[in-house]
């Protein structure tokens, strides 16, 4: 009995030092992935001399949300404006479209075998070699420094992630269920609304969220594209990059901004961004 | 209620050739069954009646209606499939209810007939259930139960015990007739499962590389094939076939196995073997008997084999043997004493026995 006895308290206090090293090892990753978006967001709001500091302050004096201020008097919050419009039109328009187009290319065969590959293979050219070709074809078409012209390019760009992304998703869903909804008294369009897309709930949210990360997030293109009209948040934030003078907490308080739209978007999709929706619906 | 009608139907999937100009009339309120190997167009068949694909030729009518451009939700159909395909993001009531909604059926009435098709499959436990928290054997019958549900002119049922263990196959076929025999609606039925196919049907009809092979009574293919295929696919164990040399006998005409034994050919049916001098000769199983007095009973042959394998499955003993290099099967009634190495002296059924041209594979 004694022997049993030890022999348990031996394996729950092995079980708990590992329970323990486990929480240690995830601290330390946590701690690592987290400091840039600490130090990110204690730049913002410390003093010129603070940031300069050596040793490093890690915790400001006198911390003040006076730049966060400036910027929303000097208009430069409008950058996050734009990134909106910009980034959630790009992203709904893509998602529309893509969506059908990859709901055809898995139902229908569209294109037969190698359509996908070829649309995805579109997304592999860099950015930068077709940025110049575009930039004239935009000065042509008047598009330069608009609204239009980088929506039509996000939604370009991001259709084919978009298609073979939800391509992916929807394969994954049995077509017989879809049949069933057919025979059960859908038309196609029912089918869609009533058994598809709830289906392909979560892969619809990740490829949603992804597309308007990469809007978001997207540079070379808006750099070159934009002017004063329409600047993006990335760029705008170049601005305060210059030669005489560095403005680093107007950088560190507009990336602030410009990180939460990203922050909230996947908080608030999270909870669907987990698979498990398909279980169930056929043999297990 | 209604009856299918296909007339001249072809299904073509580039080119392939799945289905070819096939003419059906399946009766109203009857149990059909398609039955036939892999690839032989039965699916195809059951689809192209519920409208998932689009037939290449000729007309299908349900009814008095042709539907070949009819789309499946307005064709009066409700199917179950192989896999099941429950809605996961549904519970099993709404399951079950999706179609009645679709069809605008007031919610009172919903509620009853999810009630009653729920109490006649047993699945009222489960009306609140995800489809992922049910095992296989429950989800089949919420697969049924939503096509019950319904009041469609025709039930199409693909292959729906397939994906069950053995046991619960059989539980839920003998559901299922006893399902149709209750409701008297128009079924029809897939099964590559000869078994299912036999005990279910009213009515079967026999498909192979897209063809009718044969069609009529469960009991009308066993005892009357129409060709070698036929005899070979129903029954189990399968018929065994055996190349027969025809030969003069004293008492008339005989067939010579190989081994040297003669079998007598039954009078009425020495007549259509014309003048053949080769022939197939197809016996069942359960139409070779132990001898076990001295008789020979008339319209029966006598064999003494070699025992080789003994299979005994309780209710029967199988027991397999050589006959030249044809291997041959015997199903014995009951338990028998029989070893490997035994010879076995076995009365022949020739009245039963199935005579079959080489050449053309027709039954003789």
């Amino acid at each position: 009995m004694r022997a049993t006895a030890t022999y348990r308290r031996a394996r729950v206090s092995r079980k708990s030092r590992f329970t323990a090293a486990r929480f240690f090892v995830a601290l330390i990753v946590l701690v690592i992935f987290l400091f840039p978006v600490y130090w990110l967001f204690i730049t913002s709001v410390k003093s010129s001399s603070e940031i300069f500091a050596r040793p490093p302050v890690w915790f400001p004096a006198d911390a003040s949300l006076g730049v966060f201020g400036v910027l929303f008097k000097d208009g430069d919050v409008w950058a996050i404006y734009n990134s909106l419009i910009i980034a959630t039109t790009s992203t709904v328009v893509a998602m529309i479209l893509g969506t059908a187009a990859a709901y055809s290319l898995a139902r229908f065969r569209t294109g037969g075998q190698n359509l996908a590959i070829w649309i995805i293979s579109q997304r592999m050219i860099p950015p930068i070699v077709i940025v110049f070709p575009i930039f004239l074809l935009f000065v042509w078409l008047g598009w330069v420094d608009s609204y239009v012209g980088l929506i039509l390019l996000y939604i370009a760009f991001n259709l084919p992630y978009v298609i073979w992304m939800m391509r992916g998703y929807i394969e994954d869903i049995p077509i017989e269920v879809e049949e069933s909804a057919l025979t059960d008294g859908c038309s196609r369009w029912q089918a869609l609304r009533k058994i598809v897309f709830p289906m392909a709930r979560t892969g619809i949210f990740a490829t949603t969220v992804f597309t308007f990360i990469f809007a978001w997030n997207e540079f070379v293109f808006a750099l070159i594209l934009t002017r004063t009209e329409v600047l993006t948040f990335p760029v705008l934030v170049t601005h305060y990059y210059g030669a005489q003078s560095t403005f680093w907490s107007k950088i560190a308080a507009l990336s602030v901004l410009g990180t939460l739209p990203v922050f909230f978007a996947v908080a608030t999709l999270q909870r669907f961004l987990v698979r498990g929706i398909t279980m169930g619906a056929v043999k297990g | 209620m209604a009856g299918v009608t296909l007339k001249a139907v072809h299904k073509s999937y580039g080119k392939v050739h799945a289905v070819r100009g096939v003419d059906l009339e399946i009766p109203d309120r009857a149990f059909t069954v398609l039955v036939g190997p892999s690839g032989c167009g039965k699916s195809t068949m059951l689809r192209m009646i519920a409208g998932l694909e689009e037939i290449s030729a000729g007309t299908i009518a349900i009814g008095e209606r042709v539907v070949n451009d009819v789309r499946p939700k307005d064709r009066d159909v409700a199917m179950v499939f192989q896999n099941y395909a429950l809605y996961p993001h549904m519970s099993v009531f709404d399951n079950v209810a999706f179609g009645l909604r679709m069809r605008k059926t007031p919610e009172k009435e919903v509620k009853r007939r999810v009630g009653e098709a729920a109490e006649l499959l047993g699945i009222g436990e489960l009306l609140e259930r995800q489809p992922k928290q049910l095992s296989g054997g429950q989800r089949q019958r919420v697969a049924m139960g939503r096509a019950l549900v319904r009041d469609a002119k025709v039930y199409l049922f693909d292959e729906p015990l397939s994906n069950l263990d053995a046991q619960l196959r059989d539980e839920m076929r003998t559901e299922i007739k006893r399902l149709h025999q209750e409701l008297k609606r128009t079924m029809i039925y897939v099964t590559h499962d000869q078994v299912e196919a036999m005990t279910l049907a009213d009515r079967i009809v026999l498909l192979r590389a897209g063809v009718i092979e044969q069609e009529g009574k469960p009991l009308e293919l066993y005892e009357r094939p129409q060709s070698r295929f036929v005899a070979g696919f129903i029954g189990s164990p399968s018929m065994n076939f055996v190349p027969v040399a025809l030969a003069k006998t004293n008492d008339g005409l005989g067939v010579q196995l190989p081994g040297g034994a003669t079998l007598p050919v039954p009078p009425q049916r020495a007549s259509g073997l014309g003048g053949r001098s080769q022939i197939l000769l197809g016996i069942r199983p359960e139409h070779l008997h132990h001898q076990r007095g001295v008789e020979v009973p008339g319209g029966f042959g006598k064999l003494r084999v070699t025992v080789e394998v003994v299979e005994p499955t309780g209710a029967n003993t199988l027991i397999n043997f050589h006959l030249g290099p044809n291997s041959l099967i015997v199903r014995l009634d009951g338990y028998s004493s029989a070893q490997p190495g035994d010879q076995l002296d076995l009365l022949v059924d020739m009245n039963r026995a199935v005579l079959i041209d080489p050449e053309t594979e027709r039954v003789l």
